[in-house]
């Protein structure tokens, strides 16, 4: 049996419980941007009891539940992983845009793509 | 690489976006629940970015796999109208052309990974400007109808005029741009997108302020 990530319980928990990114991070005073990292793997789950306690109360797991219990074991486990920090080629070639939207309208600054792909793979 | 892009019309568009509201309960609510719609409908990634803004100009784009939108991390924490509107415009992308995503996607395939990079970065400045634009007004018109629906704008801006009517304004004293600015504040306020995109949208649907 596959092994679920951490992020992906997390993020479909969040989810279930009609959640968008942004309303989670209101909701408990945090950064998207590092939340949409660990529903994507990018971070490691936090090893903190009362945080993880309070995503849980947020994903309304009962405690003593079967999944109350995987939530808190698949952190355990997988809190000392290190995480792949770096897209792979084909992987960036799935997240490269063709068309953006910038402030200006205009299409980005031809000089500027070699830093936006390697700031895209970091992200 | 030739690629030919669809001539849609304002219609067209139009056209498009009702008979997805019509589908879908969620984009029939005012404010539309843009995220909502993103993030449990369609399935899609929300990815904020920190600092691209400032590095890059860009607001937010649509990845080529379509399955996540990245968004400039600022514009969600202090732009919310403009943060929406960018929402809605990469989703009038996925929605209208899916078809160039794909087709970048599949000729990107080709090449070796070693040179997918060096690949992406000629098709991106290649791109004719021309082409680019047409594409990116179908985007903005799609974005624009899908958060400001036809009836629900024509009944705010009746409500509009009622409350300039009951209070008494002297008319003929009256500057009719400022009158015009509120109506547009107003509607920005009660759609949950700029007072620019009130404006376009009243101006393509023709209809009178007065």
């Amino acid at each position: 049996m596959k092994t679920i990530a951490f992020g992906e319980m997390f993020k479909e928990l969040r989810i279930r419980n009609n959640y968008t990114l942004r309303g989670f991070c209101q909701a408990l005073g945090k950064d998207p941007g590092n939340i949409s990292k660990l529903e994507r793997g990018l971070l490691p789950p936090p090893q903190d009891q009362q945080q993880l306690e309070s995503y849980a109360a947020m994903f309304k797991l009962k405690p003593g539940t079967e999944e109350y219990e995987r939530f808190f074991i698949l952190a355990a486990i997988q809190a000392g992983r290190i995480p792949s920090k770096l897209l792979s080629d084909k992987q960036l070639l799935s997240k490269l845009p063709i068309l953006f939207r910038t402030i200006t309208g205009q299409r980005i600054d031809p000089e500027k793509l070699d830093i936006f792909i390697e700031q895209l793979r970091n992200s | 690489m030739i690629f030919k892009i669809d001539p849609l019309s304002y219609r067209d568009i139009k056209k498009k976006v009702e008979s997805i509201r019509s589908k879908n309960t969620r984009l029939q609510s005012v404010p539309v629940p843009i995220e909502e719609y993103i993030e449990f409908d369609l399935e899609l990634d929300i990815i904020p970015l920190p600092g691209f803004r400032d590095r890059f100009d860009i607001d937010g784009f649509l990845t080529l796999d379509r399955t996540a939108i990245y968004i400039s991390q600022e514009l969600m924490d202090k732009y919310y109208n403009r943060y929406r509107f960018t929402l809605a415009h990469e989703i009038g992308h996925y929605a209208l052309h899916g078809n160039l995503f794909d087709f970048f996607r599949g000729k990107l395939s080709e090449s070796k990974s070693s040179e997918y990079t060096e690949n992406w970065k000629s098709f991106v400045l290649k791109f004719n400007i021309n082409e680019y634009s047409k594409l990116e007004g179908q985007a903005y018109d799609f974005a624009g109808i899908l958060l400001v629906p036809d009836d629900e704008l024509s009944v705010a801006l009746a409500k509009a005029k009622e409350m300039i009517l009951n209070s008494k304004l002297d008319m003929r004293k009256v500057n009719r741009e400022i009158i015009q600015g509120y109506v547009n504040t107003y509607l920005s306020k009660r759609f949950e997108v700029s007072v620019d995109v009130i404006g376009k949208r009243i101006q393509k649907e023709e209809l009178k302020y007065f």
